[in-house]
């Protein structure tokens, strides 16, 4: 029996590339009669109907393969329904839904294509003629009661789907609504349904200018819950006049977006202004105490801790003396309790340090992640060209030439593994040539080293400071430091820029090094980021670095000279680092 | 006869699965970053999608993302070289058929016997075996 469908099916599809679609589904319906139950013969008919432009015919074949679909063949009634939906005008999709819905409704699939079906279509499931009716209900404001309950009642019966449908049908509509409330409660649904993107859609186009703090709030903590906060940065505009007009709920994300934006002035400023709203309420500044341990500002949380107690007091007592009571021993606490107290503080400490230590073993893991990742890929290439030829010469397909490009590919390969071992040799090997150096001379030399592609790119520099600052330890590895900055700055810049390095020491021995190209910048949201091995923003397989090391390296060899590098993050015409080292305390 | 997409952005590694395919029979066509990938995943039936986690530009992970979106219900095998447990489970939820390593454990004929057991099991019946042999255009 099968090999009679595949030669019918076999003369179908010669027939459909012979351009003879008439035939060719004259045969398909042949298929459907003499084998009823099997869904090949209508797939086939549709996916010919659809090539030739008959898309309803193609639509209400589709739907009878559906019908004879095996529960677990889903999917090819999705790439089928996918495939028609790029080509086929909006109406007969439209009706197709209409079908889809009744063979729904009349229960007469199996219970795993009902299932599939609802998952792959949902809200557009969800769209008939009487939901139209609902949606213009749901764009006026007047109807707020009865829309609440209706959509109360899909959660109950967890067809949600049609919360999602309805938002989707008002970001698409142009008519205008007057519908705030509704909106803003639609919106509440769909961020308790996690759908984040339709309701901050949703927010974008129904609730300018933002001045409800509920919504407000929404919208930072949606980015919270997302990780991202583009969209408030697109949104709002969050400045001091905003915390000082803020409500408790929106300081709480605020203290969570200025950590995120590094942002300390303003978390600052947050913080003082919950610790205002504290004064009068345990739970505020119970949050308040969370918000000071998380960042390990112990004092402040210990301040607050006692805040908190003598709140809890003077409401224990408010509460005895209205039972007219004696109060007494409840005011004072016991030394025990202070004691245990103390250790709890210790404690903390403690846990402190064991996190720095934490952070350093991450930190570790994170290098050997990426390093083992970066000498993956070329032990991938390796072995699979190896593969490939192994596999051609079982099937006698192996030439000189394949070989020959199997060989080249081990060296370039290889190659790559080389290069990426050596960029570690600054640190992993220094020349311990110890001895006093010029900084200023240091720096010169590797502008020098690196002349001809700064002028083909047509980049300037200028450096300030003395000859005489000098520094003890390896010259050739210091001068890492710069090679790598340059370069960065170098491929930042492109084309017409200039480079500043500034030298200068302090009374206390702290050589400071202000390094700032004129560039277009880091943007924001990588600060933390740079140092980390490994972070890269450039195109890894281009050669020239960009496999993320630059920085890493130049962090470690500071870290070796007692040195610290951060970003200027105020710096706004370009990159800025500043780096401080302690110079060695004169010996004679 | 098959259609697979390689979304890869190392031509090194790519070309390869492309040719072993071709041996074996299967077309493939390589996507050399996610957007390309996407766009592609737009245009063309495929029968199953090869993802590379790590890409430039759209990361793999959105690029399923997308995918999953689009149509929850074509083929997707991932293969990389992280070794993080967490990622993979993560993975998994996001909803993906098949996970294979890269790295040290490379291995080009379990990638392409994966891939072949993907598109054709062994179980199916001979309407499934009709479902495969026959192009979709």
């Amino acid at each position: 029996m099968y090999e009679e469908q595949r030669l019918l099916a076999d003369t179908i599809t010669k027939l459909r590339f012979s351009d003879q679609p008439d035939e060719a589904i004259a045969l398909c319906h042949q298929g459907m009669s003499q084998f009823p139950t099997n869904s090949f013969f209508p797939k086939l008919q549709g996916d010919i109907c659809r090539q030739y432009e008959r898309y309803p015919q193609a639509a209400q074949a589709y739907l009878k393969m559906l019908g004879l679909l095996r529960p677990d063949q889903f999917s090819i009634f999705a790439t089928a329904y996918r495939n028609l939906e790029k080509s086929a005008p909006t109406e007969v999709m439209y009706s197709f839904l209409n079908d889809i819905r009744e063979l729904l409704n009349n229960k007469c699939l199996a219970k795993e294509l009902d299932k599939n079906l609802h998952i792959f279509l949902g809200s557009q499931l969800a769209i008939d003629d009487n939901f139209l009716v609902f949606f213009k209900q749901a764009n006026d404001d007047n109807n707020i009661n009865f829309i609440r309950k209706e959509i109360e009642k899909w959660e109950t019966s967890q067809d949600t789907s049609k919360i999602e449908a309805l938002a989707t049908l008002k970001l698409n509509t142009e008519e205008t609504a007057n519908s705030r409330k509704i909106d803003a409660f639609l919106i509440q649904r769909l961020e308790k349904l996690r759908k984040y993107d339709l309701a901050l859609s949703m927010i974008a186009k129904t609730q300018k200018p933002y001045q409800n703090k509920f919504i407000l709030a929404a919208m930072l903590r949606i980015c919270r819950k997302r990780s991202d906060y583009s969209f408030v940065e697109r949104e709002l505009h969050i400045d001091d006049d905003f915390i000082e007009r803020s409500s408790f709920n929106l300081q709480y994300e605020l203290v969570y977006y200025f950590q995120i934006k590094d942002d300390e002035e303003r978390l600052e400023k947050t913080l003082r202004q919950m610790r205002r709203s504290a004064a009068g309420s345990i739970p505020i500044a119970r949050t308040l105490y969370n918000f000071y341990l998380s960042l390990n500002r112990f004092e402040d949380a210990q301040s607050i801790y006692t805040h908190i107690q003598q709140l809890e007091q003077s409401q224990a007592a408010e509460w005895e003396q209205r039972k007219k009571r004696r109060v007494n021993s409840v005011l004072s606490r016991s030394e025990e309790q202070m004691e245990s107290e103390q250790a709890v503080w210790q404690r903390m400490k403690e846990l402190v340090s064991e996190q720095e230590h934490t952070r350093q073993m991450i930190a570790l893991r994170d290098l050997l992640k990426g390093f083992s990742h970066e000498l993956g890929q070329p032990i991938t290439n390796v072995r699979y060209a190896v593969q490939l030829y192994q596999k051609k010469m079982q099937k006698n397909l192996d030439t000189r030439h394949a070989l020959q490009v199997l060989l080249s590919d081990i060296l370039l390969q290889t190659n790559r593994i080389g290069m990426l071992l050596s960029r570690f040799s600054p640190i992993v090997s220094p020349k311990n040539e110890s001895g006093k150096f010029s900084v200023r001379e240091c720096a010169e030399k590797v502008f020098t080293d690196l002349e001809t592609r700064l002028l083909s790119q047509n980049i300037t520099h200028r450096i300030i400071g003395a000859s005489a600052l000098v520094l003890t330890g390896d010259q050739i590895q210091f001068s890492q430091v710069f090679y790598n900055l340059i370069l960065n700055a170098m491929q930042a810049i492109e084309k017409n820029g200039h480079i500043d390095i500034n030298i200068s020491v302090s009374e206390y021995h702290v050589l400071t090094i202000i390094f700032a190209d004129n560039g277009p910048g880091i943007p924001e949201q990588n600060f933390q980021k740079i140092f980390e091995p490994f972070f890269s923003t450039k195109d890894p397989t281009s050669g020239n670095g960009g496999e993320g090391l630059g920085l890493y390296i130049v962090w470690n060899i500071l870290k070796m000279f007692n040195g610290t590098i951060q970003i200027d993050k105020n710096f706004r015409s370009g990159t800025k680092f500043i780096i401080q080292i302690q110079q060695e305390k004169e010996a004679h | 006869m098959s259609l697979v997409l390689i979304i890869e952005d190392e031509p090194a590694t790519a070309a390869p699965v492309k040719e072993a395919l071709e041996i074996e029979g299967i077309r493939a066509d390589i996507a050399g970053s996610g957007t390309k990938g996407v766009e592609l995943f737009r245009e063309r039936a495929y029968d199953l999608i090869l993802l590379d986690l790590k890409l430039p530009g759209l990361s793999g992970e959105e690029v399923l993302n997308t995918i999953r979106k689009e149509n929850p219900f074509v083929t997707v095998i991932v293969y990389t070289n992280y070794s993080d447990f967490g990622e993979i489970k993560k993975l998994t939820n996001m909803g993906i058929d098949g996970y294979i390593n890269k790295g040290p454990e490379a291995d080009l004929d379990e990638l392409i016997d994966t891939i072949k057991s993907k598109l054709a099991p062994i179980d199916g019946d001979a309407i499934d075996v009709l479902f495969r042999e026959f192009p979709n255009e």
